[in-house]
């Protein structure tokens, strides 16, 4: 009794549809093959029909083929996946078997043609190993451009994965500490003024779920993220009491805009911090949103300086930089300015979605 | 004790109070709502305790300490720098955390009350300053040190630069106006440039010229202006 090893194979899988490079190879190298064929034969004096025709069906027409049907196999089979010896050994011997059948079929056809003389020993020698070389050329070549475009999709895979990761790690959060005085007031609120208490918990729950859910690349319109803005300014309220003064301006048109989740949020939450919170009479924090041609200007200031600024407190702006610029590229910008008392945070972005420039 | 409440969020400064509420040894003497505030309100030597918020408006909870001359206790209390508290390499009572839990500040308490009941009766006997704290800060660190652990001031430019352990932060003030505040029972006016804590020499030699050479246990050494040499061989009866 034997018992049969298979040779473990990595999984296989059907072909996928072929690139343009692969028929600009096939047509190439096939083409190139034929011409030197009926080269070497006009060389030699034969010009008969009947060569021309067979030399174009088998070398034009079914080596092509053939080598198709091969590149089909070697995905089913998968061995594109094997190790480069096994991945060699098989690549000789699929070449060998192409290549005695087509000299084979190639010394039927030309003892077919009449009056042909058909192949001396050396001749059919030497088509055969002429065919040995085209097809381990091709499959060579195959392999080389194989290898090439997988390794250029893994360049392009891992440049996508870090900017991704840049893209997570930019993702605006809610600041900690805002969190934790929120949590704080809340505790006193409790006992101050239950029903109150209640209405900050689902403000400040609503706030939380959308900064979770706020995905790297998606947009939410002007509106949604207002609506967020809003309770995040009616817990600072909590906090700072009339110390904080909110005013917001928008045209007709921006509330359909797109903005990337947490962005105004994290210009807002900047502007109370530097202009309300460091302030011990308080302050002013307005928001203003304007269309401009096929772009939205949006605006987030507050009272008092730049001076102020704690300093920690770069930091959600740089990061709103940078995200602007991974989502947007150069087709939106930023600005921090300072005049009259006033500190000034603007964006411009287009209004339309960002996530097709984004996939582009 | 009596406290006082630091902090720029009504609620917060409410919530402390009312968790202070169920410790009936602890008098709240004052809330203060910014920097300013607080140091007006810490000049009353009467308070042994303050919980101080960390950032607030026109200055933290650390500006407020830098000003004054005479800590009492302290504890800080903050949403979410715990690492800017951890700064701190000496002898900070503690700080809380918001929302504050009960027992923590319990136990915060407690060590308030051991810490003060010895100082309370020093108080009485000894000058002014000498256990006293001081804040002092070197760039991103901070210390609360009592005046008598400091081993050396050193003039520099307009301030002076202490000595303790292995650190040299800076005093925004003058060497004279500390030799005014210290206690001259403890503290030594050598020179021009140097103040010595008397409990930190390890020897005196003499140098040429009737002077003196103050050895430190710190190993400075710090050499005594013919003038002060005098009042030096008075005072130790040489």
């Amino acid at each position: 009794m034997s018992v049969m090893i298979q040779m473990k194979n990595p999984p296989g899988e059907p072909p996928p549809p072929p690139g343009r490079l692969y028929w600009i190879c096939q047509a190439a190298g096939w083409g190139s093959f034929v011409l030197y064929t009926l080269g070497f034969y006009l060389v030699f004096g034969i010009v008969r029909w009947e060569v021309v025709l067979s030399i174009i069906v088998i070398d034009g027409v079914l080596c092509p083929a053939l080598t198709h049907a091969l590149r089909s196999l070697m995905y089913r089979r998968g061995w594109l996946k094997l190790p480069p010896r096994s991945r060699l050994l098989r690549a000789l011997a699929a070449a060998l078997v192409l290549a005695i059948g087509v000299s084979a079929l190639v010394l039927v056809v030309a003892l077919l043609i009449p009056g042909n003389e058909g192949f001396d020993r050396v001749g059919g020698v030497w088509m055969f190993v002429t065919f040995l070389w085209a097809f381990g050329g091709w499959l060579m070549i195959y392999f080389a451009l194989h290898a090439r475009r997988q390794r250029d999709a893994r360049e392009l895979e891992l440049t996508l994965d870090s900017r991704n990761a840049q893209l997570d790690m930019l993702r605006a959060q809610v600041n900690p500490h805002f969190l934790f005085n929120c949590l704080n007031s809340l505790r006193a609120l409790i006992a101050e003024n239950p029903e109150r208490a209640a209405a900050m918990v689902t403000s400040l729950s609503d706030l939380l779920r959308y900064s979770l859910q706020s995905d790297r690349t998606h947009t939410v319109s002007l509106a949604e993220e207002l609506a967020i803005v809003d309770e995040y300014v009616s817990l600072e309220r909590v906090r700072f009491e009339d110390r904080l003064r909110f005013e917001r301006t928008l045209d007709p048109g921006t509330l359909e805009g797109r903005v990337p989740p947490m962005l105004v949020q994290t210009l807002v939450e900047n502007a109370v911090k530097h202009g309300v919170a460091d302030l011990p009479q308080g302050g002013v924090v307005r928001v203003r949103a304007a269309v401009n041609g096929r772009n939205m200007t949006i605006s987030v200031s507050n009272s008092g300086t730049m001076r102020h600024a704690y300093h920690e407190g770069g930091h959600g702006l740089r990061n709103t930089m940078a995200r602007l610029r991974l989502l947007y590229d150069h087709h939106a910008s930023f600005s921090l300015t300072d005049a009259s008392g006033e500190t000034v945070a603007m964006v411009t972005l287009p209004l339309e979605p960002a996530h097709e420039r984004a996939a582009g | 004790m009596n406290a006082l409440l630091v902090d720029d969020e009504r609620l917060a400064r409410q919530e402390l109070r009312r968790l202070l509420a169920a410790h009936a040894d602890v008098t709240i003497a004052g809330e203060a709502v910014n920097a300013d505030d607080a140091v007006a309100c810490l000049a009353d030597p009467t308070i042994d305790l303050v919980f101080l918020d960390i950032q607030m408006p026109g200055g933290s909870g650390f500006d407020v300490l830098e000003r004054l001359d005479r800590l009492p206790l302290v504890v800080f209390t903050t949403a979410f720098d715990e690492y800017a508290v951890r700064a701190f390499e000496v002898n900070a009572l503690d700080y809380l955390m918001k929302p504050v839990r009960p027992e923590r500040l319990a136990s915060v308490l407690d060590k308030a009350r051991t810490t003060l009941t010895p100082a309370r009766d020093s108080r009485t006997e000894r000058p002014r300053l000498a256990t006293e704290r001081v804040f002092l800060r070197d760039g991103e660190r901070c210390w609360i040190v009592q005046w008598a652990e400091i081993v050396l001031f050193e003039v520099e430019g307009n301030y002076a630069r202490a000595h303790f352990g292995s650190h040299r932060p800076l005093v925004r003030a003058s060497l004279n106006a500390l030799e005014a505040k210290l206690d001259p029972a403890l503290f030594f006016r050598a020179s021009r440039q140097h103040i010595v804590n008397l409990r930190f020499i390890e020897s005196v030699e003499s140098a040429p010229d009737d002077t003196y050479v103050i050895r430190l246990k710190n190993k400075s050494e710090v050499p005594v202006s013919r003038r002060q040499s005098r009042q030096l061989r008075e005072s130790l009866g040489l």
